[in-house]
């Protein structure tokens, strides 16, 4: 239970970080711990079901379920693919405004 | 056919994706190649929907687990009904679209790329049979949006875009939220799985209430049935084809992912919520168009207002609205991308995209203001158009509820007002500005021969719409009876001629002095993204207390 405490915890302070903070490359961090947290659940409840590697031998019976790591590993590629794009595009929005506070460029966003 | 060729949906845009990614990395300059590819590509899809067309006239449905695996490890798809329908609406519009890309000709080969891609993508989130599949496909629809929404590279192209993938990602972590407690429940991600355990066991625990909210809003983040999100600025910022196609296409996919995901989780009695959600869309979405100078701003508020319509539709649950709803999602795919292309090329000749500058375009470009207001009339749902069919058969199914019922009415009145107001565009007086910021440009015949199909299609699926409206019929209540009330008798006609007349004093009321004066006001009213943030979270948590209390 208190696992699974922490791990709501860590998805709390993802989310309050990714509304309170007005810097985009911390809100970028935000959406990683948000991520990991989503991560570490499954594979802590995941490797609750077994203790064997998921590796297919005839007859073997408790190993972990391999669906739940697949699934992360796609989640974790994916997470990597939104971090480097969002980074991307922050770097151009830094360009383009020269700031990286989200109310900043929002204000001037509205005048042009 | 084989079951196994289900999968070519996929495969061949991912295949003609990655052939334009050859073209980018080799630098070809020209991109030829490219377009030849994804033209291809959309002529195999329309081809293999031919191939499969006894899905829609004999009810088969095909499905497969993708390299013979286990259907607890393996990807499996299926064919049905309402994928084909899909199918055949994306493969329509974007196809139409592409020729506008083509006539436009200022796109390189990764353009086409990510274009290719995200129709992998839409078209592997409609075949998904199972919830792993779906999320991947989510992703891939997801990034491919993301990159083509900032194409341009313009200022607020940039920060929509990065507005668009921040609430999309949270949208997905709750997806995935909900992915971990289906699969502790089930055991399974296949949806036959999930429905079996889902519809035996109904009872409403807060893990199940969790997983269902968490699930649906995630979706829900692409098809903004939560108002003030992302959708507005993405769609009207993105490349003039993209617009057509996120407006047109991408957001009815992801409407159909929810139509699958209610049926799997068996949880008809959120569709009150999804009701009185849509009803509140239409509504502010009608509202906030009705502000807007910007005519792609004012597009894609509509988009929302329309979402709301076929969410209220869908919601309801009566056979009449549903049937509704699906046509509804059809025909404003038809016609919203109708109506973004041809605005948007008063936007390509004149680099102008404000109604403060431009007017009496129709005197320079009169092929695109008659195919703006066949759009125009579509949407505002005058007979003989495709609009007139679908809206109506929404507010007949709404009759058990007239709360909702005249908020769709008076949404509708909204719609007439803003797109008499958008119209200005094209007609009155030639504006100084428009003559002077108006230049030729080069021949546009490919894309007109596009925006001219997709008028017809307006036209057409409106004459035909009792025919067609009974075909849709099947996939709600799966027997042949249809138990459709025609929208062609007298009440209904006066019904409509009352919603444009009423429409019509309501534009001259937001053009007077104190009309101005308010849109004014409600210009200056933006939410800001913390609080769009916010509202996603407010949105699932209400989803929650609405499943876990019902």
């Amino acid at each position: 239970m208190i696992n699974l405490t922490l791990i709501a915890a860590l998805f709390v302070t993802g989310v309050s970080g990714l509304i309170l903070s007005r810097n985009l490359i911390k809100k970028v961090i935000a959406l990683g711990i948000i991520n990991t947290a989503v991560i570490i659940l499954f594979i802590y409840t995941g490797s609750l079901s077994g203790v064997l590697a998921p590796i297919i031998t005839a007859g073997e019976i408790n190993i972990v379920d391999p669906l739940p790591q697949a699934l992360m590993l796609t989640a974790i590629v994916v997470g990597l693919c939104i971090t480097a794009l969002a980074l991307a595009l922050i770097y151009r929005l830094f360009r383009l405004y020269g700031t990286l506070d989200i109310r900043e460029i929002e204000k001037k966003a509205r005048q042009t | 056919m084989n079951n196994k060729l289900i999968i070519l949906f996929v495969i061949i845009p991912l295949a003609a994706s990655f052939f334009t990614l050859i073209c980018k990395i080799s630098r070809i300059r020209n991109s030829a190649l490219a377009k030849t590819a994804a033209a291809l590509s959309f002529a195999a899809g329309f081809l293999l929907l031919i191939l499969f067309s006894d899905v829609i006239s004999a009810g088969n449905i095909y499905s497969n687990v993708i390299g013979s695996w286990s259907i607890i490890t393996g990807i499996s798809q299926k064919l049905d009904r309402l994928a084909w329908t899909g199918l055949a609406l994306m493969n329509i519009v974007s196809s139409l679209s592409l020729l506008y890309t083509f006539s436009e000709n200022k796109y390189n080969s990764d353009f086409y790329f990510f274009f290719l891609l995200l129709h992998a993508g839409m078209a592997g989130m409609l075949l998904a049979d199972d919830l792993f599949n779906l999320f991947v496909c989510l992703e891939i629809t997801g990034i491919s949006t993301y990159v083509l929404i900032a194409y341009t590279k313009k200022e607020k192209s940039i920060f929509a875009s990065f507005k668009y993938l921040m609430l999309s990602s949270l949208g997905i972590s709750l997806f995935l939220i909900g992915i971990f407690i289906v699969y502790r429940q089930t055991g399974s991600l296949f949806f036959d799985d999930m429905k079996r355990v889902f519809s035996s066991d109904n009872t409403h625990t807060l893990e199940t209430a969790f997983a269902v909210a968490a699930l649906i809003a995630g979706i829900g983040v692409r098809t903004a049935f939560i108002p003030y999100t992302w959708l507005p600025d993405a769609h009207a910022f993105a490349p003039h084809p993209v617009s057509a196609v996120l407006s047109g296409v991408l957001i009815k996919v992801s409407f159909f992912a929810v139509w699958k995901l209610i049926i799997v989780l068996a949880i008809f009695e959120a569709g009150i919520f999804l009701l009185w959600m849509g009803a509140a869309i239409a509504l502010i979405g009608v509202l906030r168009a009705l502000s807007q100078t910007d005519f792609k701003v004012l597009l894609a508020w509509h988009s929302v207002s329309q979402m709301g319509f076929i969410f209220a539709g869908f919601g309801a649950g009566t056979s009449l609205s549903v049937t509704g709803a699906l046509f509804h999602a059809i025909s404003h795919g038809l016609f919203k991308s109708l109506l973004f292309l041809s605005v948007s090329l008063v936007i390509i000749r004149t680099g102008e995209r404000s109604l403060d500058r431009i007017s009496g375009m129709a005197k320079k470009m009169p092929l695109a203001a008659l195919l703006f207001v066949i759009g125009a009339l579509s949407i505002t749902g005058v007979p003989p158009f495709t609009g007139f069919v679908s809206k109506n058969m929404i507010l007949s199914g709404l009759k058990y509820y007239p709360a909702a019922y005249w908020i769709l009415i008076a949404s509708s009145v909204g719609t007439v007002a803003s797109f008499t107001k958008l119209s200005l565009v094209f007609r009155g007086k030639l504006s100084s500005a428009a003559s002077a910021a108006f230049t030729g440009g080069k021949r546009f015949s490919a894309g007109y021969t596009g925006m001219g199909i997709l008028a017809l299609l307006c036209l057409l699926a409106g004459i035909f719409g009792k025919h067609l409206a009974s075909a849709l019929n099947f996939y709600v209540t799966a027997t042949s009876g249809p138990e459709t009330a025609s929208p062609w008798n007298t009440s209904e006609y006066i019904k409509t001629a009352l919603i444009i007349i009423s429409g019509i004093f309501c534009y001259f009321f937001i053009m007077s002095r104190p009309g101005k004066y308010l849109q004014k006001t409600a210009r200056k009213f933006q939410l800001s993204f913390d609080s769009q943030l916010v509202l996603l979270l407010a949105g699932f948590l209400a989803l929650l207390a609405f499943l876990y209390f019902k």
